[in-house]
């Protein structure tokens, strides 16, 4: 890895791999590390995180030769990150083992706490709000999972989670809609 | 109803307020080695994205010509096609006798694609007889040169009152032309003329 600068930039670094200098890579899995499982850690439990986010540098690594250097490659990794989740969560819901679980008596607990106007700063029961809140999405599809994370709970606009997904806008304001009213009602269900 | 939406709201809010307090994500210690090895076992990447998208770019011009010369054919096809004017008729009578049949001349003719076919038909009452019915098309369904097609036509048209059955009384007599274009579905352009007489008791046509 014989770079002219000693803080090689993104190009070169992909220059190089492209090159046939497969360690090159490791360069970029140091520099793009932390903002990959920052994004698979919105979308995915953190026991599977891990493995999500080394199927986008795989992922990555094999599509390589198609990054056309347009656009920024942290851009286009975090696209490759956010499908990778999306196929998570596909081949997820596929399994017959990973069926909807009943909700925990907890997160019931939790809920009927919450609305006696009571305080809800513990870490505990931050720990059983984002179990409920799993729970409520697991009962969605993945595409409307995926698209209400990054829509509603993430903060992407409708046009930056179409770029993130490959999807038409359109696709993505139905998704988003469908998938908050169902959630919406999940909620509804649980309401004491 | 109201409590319930405020209920679903609160939740919510505590969800979105839960969902932004990410957990740390724990990678094993040989996580990045792992990864590596996966990559190494891989294929390398071909070629350069450069090479790539010269290929792309070869098979884009390659679609974008012949999607063109289609087009350009398609344009062509449809323009020599379609004509802008129906075809005319015209009725040149002799009647200076009335007779027990009368020749009369029929002109036809279309300026544009020429003529597809000609009909002559007399009505009276219930009665509808055709006494004339030629097809012009040229042989070779689509192909043809415009020499093979008939611009004009001028034929003696002889209608035998006698011979034909028909009554003392009012007939008419309809022309129909259609020429060779495609308009109205490939049936061509049509042009009707239609012509009223009357039949004497000796059965000779008297034209008005």
């Amino acid at each position: 890895m014989n770079f002219p600068n000693n803080v090689p930039d993104d190009a070169a670094v992909i220059r190089s791999i492209l090159n046939g200098n497969i360690n090159s890579f490791e360069i970029l899995m140091e520099r793009y590390q932390d903002h990959v499982s920052r994004i698979v850690g919105n979308h995915i439990p953190k026991d599977y995180a891990p493995e999500v986010a080394h199927d986008t540098f795989v992922q990555a690594y094999q599509s390589l030769r198609r990054y056309e250097g347009t656009g920024l490659f942290k851009h286009w990794l975090s696209k490759i990150a956010v499908r990778c989740c999306y196929d998570f969560w596909r081949n997820y819901y596929q399994k017959k083992e990973n069926q909807v679980f009943p909700l925990p008596d907890d997160c019931r607990n939790w809920v009927d706490h919450l609305l006696s106007h009571q305080s809800s700063d513990g870490d505990a029961e931050r720990i059983e709000a984002r179990n409920l809140l799993q729970w409520a999405l697991g009962q969605l599809s993945a595409a409307e999972r995926t698209v209400l994370t990054l829509t509603y709970l993430n903060g992407y606009s409708v046009a930056e989670a179409a770029e993130l997904m490959g999807w038409s806008v359109i696709r993505i304001k139905v998704q988003s809609h469908r998938a908050r009213k169902k959630l919406r009602k999940i909620l509804a269900e649980i309401l004491p | 109803m109201r409590s319930s939406h405020n209920d679903i709201d609160k939740i919510e809010a505590a969800l979105l307020a839960a969902s932004h307090q990410q957990e740390d994500i724990q990678f094993p210690p040989d996580w990045r080695q792992k990864v590596m090895q996966d990559i190494e076992s891989l294929a390398e990447p071909a070629s350069f994205p450069k090479e790539k998208k010269s290929k792309t770019t070869v098979f884009r011009c390659v679609t974008a010509l012949a999607a063109l010369s289609f087009a350009v054919f398609a344009g062509w096809l449809i323009l020599t096609n379609m004509d802008w004017k129906d075809p005319w008729l015209s009725l040149k009578r002799d009647v200076t006798a009335l007779e027990s049949h009368h020749n009369i001349w029929l002109e036809a003719g279309d300026v544009d694609s020429g003529l597809r076919n000609l009909t002559v038909t007399v009505i009276q009452g219930a009665l509808k007889i055709k006494v004339f019915s030629k097809n012009f098309e040229p042989l070779g369904g689509g192909c043809y040169s415009p020499s093979d097609v008939v611009n004009k036509i001028r034929i003696p048209l002889l209608i035998d009152a006698k011979a034909l059955g028909l009554q003392e009384g009012e007939a008419l007599l309809v022309i129909m032309a259609r020429d060779l274009s495609w308009e109205n579905w490939f049936q061509g352009r049509q042009t009707i003329l239609e012509q009223r007489f009357l039949v004497y008791p000796d059965k000779s046509l008297k034209f008005y």
